[in-house]
């Protein structure tokens, strides 16, 4: 009975191994690959901000893009599309793990420099992940495993720019001391 | 007598409330998707509980010298890949080509931004969703940044496309055969995790810890 407790208390509250967690979400990943598509996630997050500049008299559904399936931007259709139901999934169940551990707190933003890096990097992140046709997960993690040329060249010029990242997150930080 | 819920109950009770009822609206518009669903709080509640991070992957090796969420990144690769390759071995229809990309100089340079912007910004596409779950409100800035990049990202595609070298998607097994492919993909996630493995190693035996203090660093770093 006490080690039902702990182990449940390990499951909720409790750090898993980073081995775990990799074996895990290559299982889910793999579920979602025989539902027909892997894991992704920022083509539906550039398929909201088309949606919102259609909304804005925009028409984005004339531009030439390789998308995945073929574009619909109609705002209950995007609701209910499979990227929108997996990405809104991830976000509740992060939540829903930290309100089980009793970890869930609003964590205000620390300062304007990190406000403005944050938006910065979003931008290059958005703007990096049409060029290349996907993220970590879409293009470094599936690209290969589905054995296309694509997720090799991100994966590689990936480890260049976050070298270069690195290189200046710590130039700034020995210029301002913090 | 009124029945008090305290404050964090009501939230725990709020968001299985969203979860319940949005998998059934998902149910009713296509039963697929509830499937989908919980997946993807499936997904939600291991990077959380994990700790797993693509962008401290990357930048960890480079700060730190720290190569273990990056190995993480390469087993996830490799099971991926074992699932993907039997997907596709029995797969008629030629489906699985639709997750294979054009492949180019715009793959080169959206790779260079995204790590970048990453570092830049603390976490990857999961790692902005899964900070947004924990309660960050940073990360909405980062997610609406994510947004406008890709709306401009989509709209300068055809012209990085067009102006610079870019190939149709490569699919390795049309190129140099199955097995090869398969041998070579192995081969390659195999030799990364061994190069990691062996710079950890070096590092560790140039700072004078022993397996002991490393096997408390490993419990330390996982809780």
């Amino acid at each position: 009975m006490k080690n039902g407790r702990t182990f449940k208390k390990r499951i909720l509250s409790g750090y898993w191994p980073y081995w775990v967690g990799g074996v895990l979400l290559g299982v889910l990943n793999i579920l979602l690959a025989a539902l027909g598509k892997p894991w992704g996630i920022t083509g539906n997050i550039a398929k909201w901000g088309l949606a919102v500049c259609k909304a804005a008299g925009g028409h984005p559904e004339t531009w030439f893009y390789v998308w995945d399936e073929p574009l619909n931007l109609g705002l209950i259709d995007l609701l209910f599309s499979r990227g929108t139901v997996l990405n809104l999934g991830l976000i509740f169940g992060v939540m829903l793990a930290a309100v089980l551990a009793a970890e869930f707190r609003i964590k205000k933003v620390k300062s304007s420099r990190q406000l403005a890096l944050g938006i910065a990097g979003g931008l290059l992140m958005g703007y990096g992940a049409r060029l290349a046709l996907g993220c970590n997960i879409g293009a470094l993690v599936n690209g290969i495993a589905s054995q296309s040329l694509h997720g090799w060249v991100f994966g590689l010029f990936l480890i260049l720019g976050a070298w270069a990242g690195s290189m200046f997150m710590k130039y700034l930080v020995s210029k301002t001391g913090n | 007598m009124p029945v008090k819920i305290p404050p964090k109950k009501g939230l725990s009770l709020g968001v299985v409330g969203f979860i319940t009822a949005f998998g059934i609206a998902a149910f009713i518009t296509e039963q697929e998707l509830l499937l989908v669903w919980i997946i993807g709080i499936a997904l939600g509640f291991v990077l959380y509980r994990s700790g797993i991070c693509f962008a401290s992957a990357f930048r960890d090796i480079f700060l730190f010298r720290d190569f273990s969420m990056a190995r993480v990144v390469i087993i996830l690769i490799a099971i991926s890949f074992v699932g993907i390759v039997i997907i596709q071995a029995f797969d008629t229809s030629g489906g699985f080509l639709e997750w294979v990309y054009p492949v180019g100089f715009h793959t080169a340079v959206g790779g260079v931004l995204f790590g970048f912007g990453m570092v830049l910004a603390g976490g990857c596409a999961s790692g902005t969703l899964q900070r947004i779950g924990e309660g960050f409100i940073l990360f909405w800035a980062v997610i609406l940044g994510i947004t406008a990049g890709s709306v401009l990202g989509v709209y300068h595609f055809s012209w990085w496309k067009n102006n610079f070298f870019s190939i149709d998607a490569v699919f390795l097994p049309d190129f140099i055969g199955w097995i090869p492919s398969i041998v070579l993909t192995l081969a390659l996630l195999g030799g990364l995790n061994l190069l990691a493995m062996g710079i950890e190693k070096r590092n560790n035996s140039k700072n004078g810890l022993t397996e002991k203090d490393l096997a408390e660093k490993e419990v330390k770093s996982n809780g």
